[in-house]
Formats: C-alpha cells, sequence, structure tokens
C-alpha cells in the first residue's frame, strides 16, 4: 500500500506515513484554508492500513506547535478514529508532543486525551 | 501628495499602539504572511509561549471567520471588493495585545451571529472549557468549513469579554467589528 509524504508549508503540516514501519508522523503547524480537505488522505490511508495489516502495530506521533479550531476538529476525529481501531483491538499507541513552556498546549493535549481509551501519551518537549 | 494622509495615519496607530494592520481581501496567502510576520514579532518579545499562542489563535480565528463568511456566502474578495473586504489590526499597548477585525456582513446574518457571541460571553470559563470540549467532539462543520468552536476558543483565550459593534452602512449591510483582548 502506498505510503504518505506531504511536505510542510507555512500552514500545513508535513505527514509522513511508513506503512511498512507502521508509522504516522504528524509535525509543524496547522490552519489550512480547508482541513477536512487536508486530513482526508491521512485517514483514508489508515483506513486501509487498518484493513491491510490487522494485527500490526502502529505508532502515531504527533508534534504540533500550533492548530486552528478547524485542524482540532480534523484531529479530534482521527484520534477517534484510532480509538476506535484500539478498542476493536489493533495495536496503536499515540505520541503527542507538546512544548513544555506552553502550558496551553499541555492543557489542549489533555482535552483530546480525555475519553479515549487508545494508549496516549502526552510527552513534554524541551525548548 | 499624500504626506497629510500619511501623516495623520501614522499618528492615529502610534496613537492607538497598533503594531499591524491590514486592510483588504483576506485570502489564505494574506493571513499566512500576517500571522508568520506576527508570530516573528512575538517570539522576539518578552511574553511566555502560552501568550504568544493565543495572540496568534485569536488572529487566525477572527480572519479566517471573516473568510469562511465570505465563502459560505459565495462572496469572492477579489472579484467582489465592494462586499468581500475586511480589516485587522494588532494592537500592542505596553505588553496587553489586542486583536480587532471588521468586515461588511449581510443584515439576516446578524441577529445569529450578536447570539452567539451573547451566549458565549456569559459562560464562565468552566462552561466554555466544556462548551468546547463537547463542540470538538461534535463532527459536523459548519456550511463555511469552520468547526464551531472559533469565538468559544476567543473567549477562552481572552482575558475580557469579546466586544463587538455593528453600523449600518447600506438597506441590507452592515459594518460588524470585533475586539478582543489577550
Amino acid at each position: 500500500m502506498d505510503s504518505l509524504d506531504i511536505q510542510a508549508t507555512k500552514s500545513s503540516p508535513l505527514v509522513v506515513f511508513d506503512p511498512v514501519a507502521g508509522v504516522l508522523r504528524i509535525e509543524g503547524q496547522s490552519y489550512p484554508e480547508n482541513p477536512v480537505r487536508f486530513y482526508e488522505p491521512v485517514l483514508a490511508a489508515l483506513e486501509e492500513w487498518f484493513v491491510e495489516k490487522a494485527g500490526c502495530a502502529l505508532t502515531v506521533n504527533i508534534n504540533l506547535s500550533y492548530m486552528n479550531t478547524s485542524s482540532s476538529k480534523c484531529l479530534m476525529n482521527l484520534l477517534d478514529r484510532l480509538d476506535e481501531a484500539s478498542r476493536g483491538g489493533a495495536l496503536v499507541t499515540v505520541n503527542w508532543y507538546y512544548d513544555v513552556d506552553n502550558e496551553m498546549a499541555h492543557e489542549s493535549a489533555e482535552e483530546f486525551r480525555e475519553g479515549l481509551q487508545v494508549p496516549f501519551n502526552v510527552i513534554a518537549l524541551e525548548s | 501628495m499624500r504626506d497629510a494622509l500619511l501623516f495623520d495615519l501614522t499618528n492615529t496607530l502610534k496613537r492607538e499602539n497598533l503594531l499591524l494592520t491590514f486592510c483588504g481581501p483576506f485570502s489564505q496567502g494574506i493571513i499566512e504572511e500576517i500571522g508568520t510576520a506576527l508570530q516573528g514579532y512575538l517570539a522576539a518579545g518578552e511574553n511566555p509561549p502560552s501568550h504568544n499562542s493565543s495572540v496568534f489563535s485569536i488572529f487566525i480565528e477572527q480572519t479566517q471567520n471573516i473568510r469562511n463568511y465570505f465563502r459560505s456566502r459565495r462572496i469572492d474578495e477579489f472579484t467582489d471588493p465592494q462586499h468581500g473586504y475586511g480589516i485587522v489590526v494588532i494592537g500592542n499597548d505596553s505588553g496587553r495585545f489586542s486583536i480587532s477585525s471588521g468586515n461588511l456582513i449581510s443584515n439576516d446574518d446578524l441577529p445569529a451571529l450578536a447570539d452567539r457571541i451573547r451566549t458565549i460571553n456569559a459562560l464562565t470559563r468552566e462552561e466554555l472549557q466544556d462548551l468546547y470540549k463537547q463542540t470538538l467532539r461534535n463532527k459536523r462543520m459548519n456550511e463555511g468549513g469552520g468547526a464551531g468552536l472559533g469565538f468559544i476558543e476567543m473567549a477562552r483565550r481572552a482575558s475580557q469579554p469579546l466586544e463587538f459593534a455593528t453600523r449600518a452602512v447600506d438597506a441590507g449591510h452592515s459594518f460588524f467589528t470585533l475586539h478582543v483582548v489577550i
């Protein structure tokens, strides 16, 4: 299956998905004009992966220094999908990185994690 | 010559402590350019990262709100500059930042917008947090592509209630302004 390699722009993050290693990385800033369209291929790749690689481990590393509210909703949607897969027995781990100096970024991470059962590590990054 | 105009504009911007002003069509590209300049300015300052991210976040939410509004009403900023323009000003009054914006809005859309802001202003901090989390988990997007989170996000990052005002421009339109102090 296809990998994803989307380069970062001013308003959209780097997205790299390696289906062989089972690693998805999302890094940078996220406030594209149309976040739903931006995250669509990411969700599509995950759907395909869950079918073709059932039983394999998936690690999702998210390191976003800024996201607008529309992107937040798309990210929540993505996390919900990972949570659903995890509840269904998939081996998913989410690593959510945030700037240790930014207390609101920590709060925001906890807001995303609330209510999810998927293993979700909130990791402080020293600047 | 425009010396009198430039002199007056400069004095007004200085008197009001406005560090950045833009008036015209709000394209995504323009929002990104101003946003990048703003991030650079904030990073060079003394304020903590959480404050700087609040200023940036309120700037993006306001400008993308205007952009999404025009898109939802099928107003093209470039071919219809009579209707599709906006203004945003970023103030820095001795370290106290504010973001204010204005745009033309159809009178039909005013009551719902005013209700929305009044409702959010009436919430306590805890209620705002709860509403944010609840809306974040609601999968529906608005017709303009927004998440329905913009005003909640601005209110929870602001130090004062959201201020808004409107004034009639013609029979069908008003100029809507929003002022948010971080």
